[in-house]
């Protein structure tokens, strides 16, 4: 291997760059790819499209239309694919339930219309690149440890390589030249990246940095436990689209102006029906506005909203959307992945860099 | 030249050969257990589909019964009981549990206990019993 001379910062932005540079493309590009997972879904199963116009059916009545298509399958919840923004209108909404064999089951129901559009078992294509991205599929939590260590990484890889590159104010108009040598024009490619990338590498490593300490349980800001229902639904099979109508509107009377995104039925004996979305607030994920409803007695068990939370507890609704950027519908879903991209990218050419660098003619020079 | 692309490789390599291996244990996490289908049991004239996690027995605190029946059927036959035990005469009272409902995805999973617990004994059968019924039915099915 060989050894990086020159300032301290460059040998500290070589060696990290060395070793977690590939690591860290990748999994930049799988943040990138995370991002528009559920558009890239959209793209490639035609049944998770909703259809042209303007949704005319209640939620109750898409729960009614999943339900007597697939009578066999056990539905938990329904929810709205959405960003924080607000309901995307060009996803189906998607009735979640578990199949007799115990495994992940979703039918898509058109809410123009409310008709079933079709279906999908197993893990989906969101569910997968979410859990690569954030924890490498380690059900144990090591891998979110492996992942979550690159926000800090990218940070001083940052910083270094700010000190090591002078001059990088003017940096973000010095485009590499087609007659520059190869490891000039990726050495070029590299800091023209790195100087653009400033623009959202801090935003993406501190909530990196944010879900460390979180995960850690350093910093737990996410408000008390959610309470008890008084009594158990007589079956979970027998909640009809009415019932879910009535939840829908409970919800809506307790927490006016809330888009709901997501209902969620009973997980354990003695449960609340548990409705999440968004109430115009600016910069929370979907579940940071919710009500929770005796599924009995119909009776509000609490309302949850994001205009009567601490700063702290909000921060903890509002680091997900900037590190996905969900929070402006699908352009601002474009623009992070186009960020995720430049990063990997950023990444991927300080490799090259390093590969020309130490070919067959030997020079420490950035 | 091995040894100096080596640091730059390695390290990728080995954290998505770790993320290969766990593939397989986050899906099995995330369809749920493979399950073993029993023979459908028509109990009151209505069929139930009994099933538990596939290469478990009772006695092993990951064992669950899980039985499925539409809704249909559940109104028709009212809250269920469920045990299990060895032999063709049906368990005593006390062995007998009322399924839990009103849970999402718990929703008619059991894990009774068996008094006689040992695995790999034979002549174990699942038994299921409509209280509310008049006359109260009670059927079972084989396990081995």
């Amino acid at each position: 291997m060989p050894a990086a001379k020159g300032p301290i910062h460059f040998r500290i932005h070589h060696l990290l760059g060395l070793f977690l540079g590939t690591f860290a493309g990748i999994v930049c590009l799988t943040g990138a790819v995370a991002v528009v997972s559920h558009e890239l879904q959209w793209l490639a199963v035609p049944a998770t499209r909703a259809g042209a116009g303007e949704p005319d059916s209640t939620l109750g009545q898409r729960w009614d239309a999943a339900r007597a298509a697939h009578p066999d399958v056990l539905f938990g919840g329904l929810s709205v694919t959405s960003t924080e923004s607000g309901v995307e209108d060009y996803f189906a909404t998607t009735v979640r339930g578990t199949d007799r064999g115990g495994g992940e089951f979703r039918v898509y129901v058109d809410p123009v219309g409310g008709e079933v559009k079709g279906s999908t078992s197993g893990v989906s294509f969101p569910s997968f690149m979410r859990a690569l991205h954030y924890y490498l599929f380690d059900v144990t939590g090591a891998g979110f440890y492996v992942v979550g260590i690159l926000g800090p990484v990218l940070l001083m890889m940052m910083v270094t390589g700010l000190r090591t590159y002078r001059g990088w104010r003017k940096g973000f108009t010095k485009w590499p030249r087609a007659a520059q040598r190869p490891r000039s024009w990726w050495g070029a490619l590299h800091r023209l990246l790195g100087v653009w990338s400033l623009l959202f590498l801090p935003v993406i490593g501190l909530t990196v940095v944010w879900y460390l300490l979180e995960w850690d349980g350093l910093l737990q800001w996410d408000g008390p436990e959610p309470p008890q229902g008084t009594a158990v639904l007589a079956d979970i099979r027998t909640v009809s689209g009415e019932d879910i109508d009535r939840w829908a509107d409970t919800a809506r009377t307790a927490l006016p102006g809330l888009r709901i995104t997501s209902l969620w039925l009973p997980w354990e004996e003695g449960g609340t029906v548990s409705i999440s979305g968004q109430a115009g607030d600016l910069l929370v994920r979907e579940r940071a506005n919710a009500v929770e409803i005796d599924p009995v007695s119909g009776e509000v068990r609490r309302v949850v909203k994001v205009s009567e939370m601490g700063w702290k507890q909000r921060w903890t609704h509002t680091a997900d959307p900037l590190h996905f950027g969900g929070f402006g519908g699908l352009w601002s879903k474009l623009i992070w992945f186009a960020s995720g991209l430049v990063l990997a990218a950023l990444c991927f050419s300080g490799v090259a860099v390093y590969c020309l660098r130490t070919g067959p003619t030997k020079s420490t020079n950035s | 030249m091995i040894r100096r692309f080596l640091p730059l490789i390695l390290p990728c390599l080995l954290v998505f050969a770790y993320a290969a291996l766990s593939y397989g244990f986050w899906r099995k996490g995330s369809v749920g257990s493979l399950m073993r289908e029993l023979p459908a049991v028509v109990l009151g004239g209505e069929t139930i589909v009994p099933s538990h996690p596939a290469g478990l027995e009772p006695g092993d605190p990951d064992f669950y019964w899980r039985v499925s029946l539409t809704p249909e059927s559940l109104a028709r036959l009212g809250p269920l009981d469920l045990a299990h035990g060895y032999g063709e005469t049906p368990p005593a009272e006390e062995a007998w549990l009322p399924l839990p409902t009103g849970t999402a995805f718990g929703a008619f999973t059991a894990n009774p206990d068996l008094p006689d617990a040992a695995t790999g004994k034979s002549g174990l059968r699942l038994w299921l019993r409509a209280r509310l019924k008049d006359p109260v039915v009670t059927q079972s099915v084989s396990v081995d």
